[in-house]
């Protein structure tokens, strides 16, 4: 159309990390194609079971990883310094995390903690009921989440590694969940409607036992989509039968852990349909 | 003095990520000027960049001559832009039909001057003042390109000739 040294004087170099989202988007679509429809959002949407840290801070919700191979606790470690920036960086994380898991302070190691300070509502979330719901940053805005311009480690074909999305590590990497008592694992992502059966539903997964459950579950309008107090629970993404709109929810729970201490916890979850 | 764009082709078309990556080094500054240039914000011109690109690598097959690469790459990046502003929802076209005359020349100022004065445009205005003002198309053209009528695509070039022109006036 033009020759190329008439729009020099318009050109632009665009950030590092564009090419990156290229190459994501070409995978996403060249799987799309292939007709793993819902493996792909899976895959890319990089369901993680999430270490839902317990602290007294600035709750820091670890960016979910890429790629499906590096759901270990290690990677997803809670970061209970709090940081400012709501993306923990993973690095940061582990680090964190392997020096404060001292075998002997198991009491110490981000279990037990102080109740945490109230706030009216993070980011717009109402709260009906007598929870206060703790200050923390908001959560994960729908752009952060993996979905989109991520720099994907996972070369896609993860969808074999799927299943271990599902289940919370079983091995962690760094030391062994009984030095680590009361943790709970939550996933950040369902696809209610997709192929890999383990991220249809949300639940909790507990290193010991609980006693006193309720979770609540929220819109990010502040509605109150789910409550249960069966800490078996399995969400299947319905409110009255009909699955509910794509979107970012928020969940809070509290219970006793096996050490009797009353404990809240709180995570993002997002519905992808 | 053209470059020899034949090597960075075949190799994309292969897939080798080396050319791949060498295809999108070339382009990427040209394609993101485009994109700055019609895209509303600079969020929108990044996702705007990627989805061309995503288009240029898939029909990469589709390019018989390496040599009018860019100019190909160009048109795949222009007609992305305007596929995904039309979608945006046009305003009303149908603009006051009275000042058809105000033809005058725009003052000779840097490009960066025009481009954030172009900021201040709606997106039916910056569409038709890159168009035919930058791209250099006539008023058929473009309303062939947009898949509207001669005179809304009339109406709405004076308005935005009229708004850059009193943005521009008031820099100087």
């Amino acid at each position: 159309m033009k020759t190329d040294n008439k729009w020099e004087q318009f050109e632009v170099q665009p950030d590092s990390d564009l090419y990156a989202g290229v190459q994501h988007r070409l995978r996403i679509r060249r799987a799309w194609r292939r007709g793993a429809v819902a493996t792909v959002i899976a895959a890319a949407a990089a369901a993680a079971w999430m270490l839902i840290p317990s602290n007294d801070k600035e709750v820091t919700q670890p960016m979910p990883v890429a790629s499906a191979v590096e759901v270990q606790p290690a990677a997803t470690a809670p970061d209970p310094v709090a940081e400012s920036s709501e993306l923990a960086p993973l690095s940061s994380s582990t680090t964190r995390q392997s020096t404060e898991n001292h075998p002997t302070t198991t009491a110490t190691v981000a279990t037990a903690q102080p109740p945490l300070a109230s706030t009216t509502s993070q980011d717009g979330v109402l709260d009906p009921n007598p929870l206060s719901l703790p200050s923390q940053p908001t959560p994960l805005p729908l752009k952060d989440l993996p979905m989109g311009e991520m720099v994907a480690t996972s070369e896609a074909d993860t969808t074999s590694e799927l299943p271990v999305a599902a289940n919370p590590p079983s091995s962690p990497t760094q030391t062994s969940t009984d030095t680590i008592p009361n943790q709970i694992w939550a996933p950040n992502i369902i696809v209610p409607n997709g192929e890999v059966d383990a991220n249809r539903y949300f639940s909790l997964k507990f290193s010991t036992s609980v006693s006193e459950f309720k979770l609540y579950l929220y819109n990010r309008g502040g509605r109150l989509i789910y409550k249960t107090e069966d800490p078996d629970f399995r969400w299947d993404a319905r409110r009255d039968g009909d699955l509910v709109p794509q979107g970012t929810y928020v969940w809070i729970a509290t219970f006793r852990d096996s050490s009797g201490e009353a404990r809240r916890e709180k995570g993002t979850l997002t519905v992808i349909r | 003095m053209e470059k020899d764009y034949a090597k960075i082709v075949s190799g994309s078309r292969q897939h080798k990520p080396a050319a791949q990556r060498a295809l999108y080094d070339e382009l990427a500054p040209m394609a993101m000027g485009i994109c700055l240039r019609y895209a509303p914000d600079r969020e929108e011109a990044r996702d705007l960049l990627q989805d061309g690109f995503v288009k240029i690598y898939e029909k990469i097959a589709t390019l018989r001559q390496p040599e009018k690469l860019r100019s190909w790459a160009y048109n795949i990046m222009v007609n992305t832009c305007i596929q995904r502003l039309r979608r945006l929802g046009r305003e009303q076209l149908m603009e006051d039909m009275d000042s058809f005359n105000d033809e005058q020349p725009l003052p000779d100022i840097s490009t960066s001057e025009i481009m954030a004065a172009m900021e201040s445009l709606t997106p039916g205005q910056r569409l038709v003042f890159n168009l035919c003002c930058i791209e250099g198309l006539s008023l058929d053209e473009a309303a062939a390109k947009l898949r509207s009528n001669n005179s809304n695509v009339r109406a709405l070039l004076c308005k935005a000739r009229r708004q850059m022109r009193t943005i521009l006036n008031q820099k100087l």
